[in-house]
């Protein structure tokens, strides 16, 4: 009976082993199906991977956009967004019907990064404000500072996704890009301004220096004609050709584009899977 | 594919005189305007009247051949002159134009009206001067400064100190020397006329152009066409001076000349043959092309014969100043008899840019201000 109880006792020392070790493990797993980094091309150190594990999370939670992280050696010959974009779709990321997400790719082969965008995210990140943080990563990237680059990208999605937020709730919101535009608008009508201004002064000029010479020639010869001086004898006006010519009328077709307020367009393109993507980004 | 019709027109030509004939509908007969005979078909062909046929390509606008025209001239000298006592003329000339002033002996010379040079030297007339008519003054020289200042005023490129009492001063009243030309002139015109047409359905646009060769042919007779026969007076000046009223001209008498000055010519009326035919061909063309129904007319082919017969040698008043600014000669002139004026100001470098700087600040600022209140939401 002892045997048994000791049995017993063991069994039961090690079902709380199990029962300890099994929430470990079962984070552990969780924690690949929910990994959002893939350094393959391992720039980053295991504090940063857990650190945009961390980042990844919260704008999950935040603000429903999922938020992958894929650094590689080779994209075997493949561009680099669709790569991602690739990566994105087989792997079933994306949050909501339109699988909302953005996936970074930093290329180390091509040294090319890629900013990759899908559903929802598409419409927040335009290419006005993609091109925005890809400048504002660029120069992160080329001086090897991949982890801070990946900071201000995470730091960007936060803060754009939030003001779109103000935008779709606040009707007189004014949207950093309508901003842009009105400053370029501004400065635009300015310039013209200017050079109407100094095409009126030269042809003002001008026409004051032609008024100084008053000289205009009194007749083409007319005003010496006799009186009865004019004598026609041969007047024909002999019909000579006809020729009648078509031109089709043009058909307007009025493209209206899309893109409001917010941010202008997203330019996208679709994955082997014919999901729609968007987003931008270059070499580094 | 452009048509290209080649267009044969004959017309007969008078046995009399060799001008065009023109059909007479009426009298079923052809006429002469220019000697008054009629012909009917049957003397037409007994005397042997020679046809001219003349060929004009009427094209398309796209490959008409540019305007042509054609000149000659027949000219007879027929100079009209006087026989007018010239004792008391006094002749000067220009050391440094080299012009030859002439004048009565009561009124002096003292400075060259054309170039502003202040010495002149008297000399021996040459030659006879023998003008057939003047135009004498009709204004003074007061009349003269007030249009000077009137020509100046408002002009705010002008240098400073341009209407000073001592260049007023200078405003010298001159006889310049004239031909005046009779002349006649036979044109034979002919050109294309176009019309132009459009509609539209639903799908196309139409044009329909319609394309007619257009022949006319006639004399104009001109007379007393002035040309200035005077060296230092430039053409486009004398040319805007007129019109003249001729109908006032006095025979020529040296006093007319008392408190004026006066030119000889220095060109004969062959040297101005080109220059008078030129002056008055547009007037040739604009009567050959008047009052055709056509919205558009080019190719022009236009060869005009001019026949002068007379040319009367005439000296018409004119008030005159030459002004020197910067190397450069600005004549002022008024018509002695009608007031009216031409002339050339300079301009001031200075008060160009500084003018230039002014308009530009104030188109500026009203359009930089409209930028401001249209662009709106200026951030
Ligand atoms: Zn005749
Ligand atoms: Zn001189």
């Amino acid at each position: 009976m002892r045997t048994e109880r000791k049995f017993a006792a063991m069994l039961l020392a090690f079902c709380i082993m199990l029962l300890a070790f099994v929430p470990a493990f079962a984070a552990e797993l969780e924690t690949d199906s929910a990994g959002r980094v893939y350094d393959l091309a391992g720039l980053f150190t295991t504090e940063e991977k857990a650190a945009l594990q961390n980042r990844a999370e919260e704008i999950q939670e935040n603000w429903q956009m999922d938020m992958v992280f894929l650094t590689t050696e080779s994209t075997h010959g493949i561009e680099a967004k669709r790569y991602a974009a690739d990566f994105y779709e087989q792997n079933g990321f994306g949050i909501g019907a339109d699988y909302s997400g953005i996936i970074m790719i930093v290329d180390m082969g091509e040294r090319d990064a890629q900013i990759v965008t899908c559903g929802r995210a598409i419409t927040v990140f335009t290419d006005y404000y993609i091109d925005r943080i890809w400048n504002d990563m660029r120069r992160q990237l080329s001086e090897g500072e991949y982890f801070s680059a990946m900071e201000t990208l995470c730091d960007s999605v936060e803060h754009y996704n939030a003001e779109y937020i103000k935008y779709q709730e606040n009707p007189a919101y004014v949207s950093e890009y309508q901003i842009k535009q009105e400053k370029r608008r501004t400065t635009l009508l300015f310039g013209a301004a200017g050079l109407f201004s100094l095409i009126t002064a030269g042809i003002g000029v001008a026409f004051m220096r032609r008024g100084s010479r008053n000289i205009k020639p009194f007749t083409d010869g007319r005003a010496y004609l006799k009186d009865n001086g004019v004598n026609i004898t041969v007047d024909k006006n002999t019909f000579a050709s006809t020729h009648t010519s078509r031109t089709p009328i043009p058909k307007n077709n009025n493209n209206n584009r899309s893109g409001g307020s917010w941010g202008g367009g997203s330019s996208t393109f679709r994955s082997s899977g014919g999901r729609s993507f968007g987003g931008g980004g270059g070499r580094f | 594919m452009p048509e290209h019709t080649e267009q044969q027109t004959m017309t007969y030509i008078c046995p009399g005189c060799g001008s065009y004939l023109r059909f007479d509908g009426k009298a079923q007969g052809w006429a002469c305007d220019y000697c008054g005979n009629t012909y009917n078909a049957q003397e037409l062909e007994q005397r042997g009247a020679e046809t001219k046929t003349d060929s004009y390509n009427v094209r398309p606008r796209a490959d008409a051949p540019a305007d042509e025209t054609e000149l000659q001239f027949h000219f007879t000298e027929n100079l009209s002159n006087s026989t007018a006592d010239t004792a008391h003329m006094r002749a000067y000339s220009c050391p440094s134009c080299g012009a030859e002033i002439l004048t009565d002996d009561v009124t002096a010379a003292t400075f060259c009206v054309f170039c502003g040079n202040p010495t002149v030297l008297p000399k021996q007339l040459a030659g006879e001067y023998r003008p057939a008519a003047i135009l004498p003054f009709e204004t003074d020289k007061e009349d003269a400064k007030k249009a000077f200042l009137q020509l100046c005023k408002g002009k705010k490129l002008l240098p400073k100190n341009y209407t000073d009492e001592q260049r007023l001063e200078k405003i010298t009243g001159v006889y310049v020397p004239f031909w005046l030309f009779d002349c006649k002139a036979d044109f034979d015109y002919h050109a294309t006329g176009e019309n132009v047409t459009t509609w539209r359905d639903t799908n196309y646009i139409y044009t329909k152009t319609d394309l007619y060769h257009i022949h006319r042919a006639g004399r104009l007779a001109f007379e007393n066409i002035p040309l200035d026969a005077s060296e230092k007076m430039p053409d486009d000046m004398m040319d805007a001076l007129e019109p003249f009223y001729l109908e006032r001209k006095k025979p020529f008498h040296m006093g007319y000349l008392s408190g004026f000055l006066a030119e000889k010519y220095t060109y004969l009326p062959k040297e101005l043959y080109e220059r008078m035919t030129k002056r008055i061909t547009p007037g040739v063309e604009y009567k050959a092309a008047e009052g055709r129904p056509y919205q558009r007319v080019y190719g022009v082919k236009c060869r005009t014969d001019f026949l002068s017969e007379r040319q009367t040698y005439m000296l018409l008043p004119v008030w005159l100043l030459v002004s020197r600014y910067k190397d450069k000669d600005y004549l002022f002139a008024m018509n002695g008899q009608t007031g009216k004026i031409v002339g050339e100001l300079p301009c001031s470098t200075g008060q160009s840019v500084k003018w230039f700087l002014i308009i530009f600040c104030i188109t500026f600022l009203i359009s930089g201000l409209l930028v401001y209140l249209i662009g709106g939401g200026l951030v």
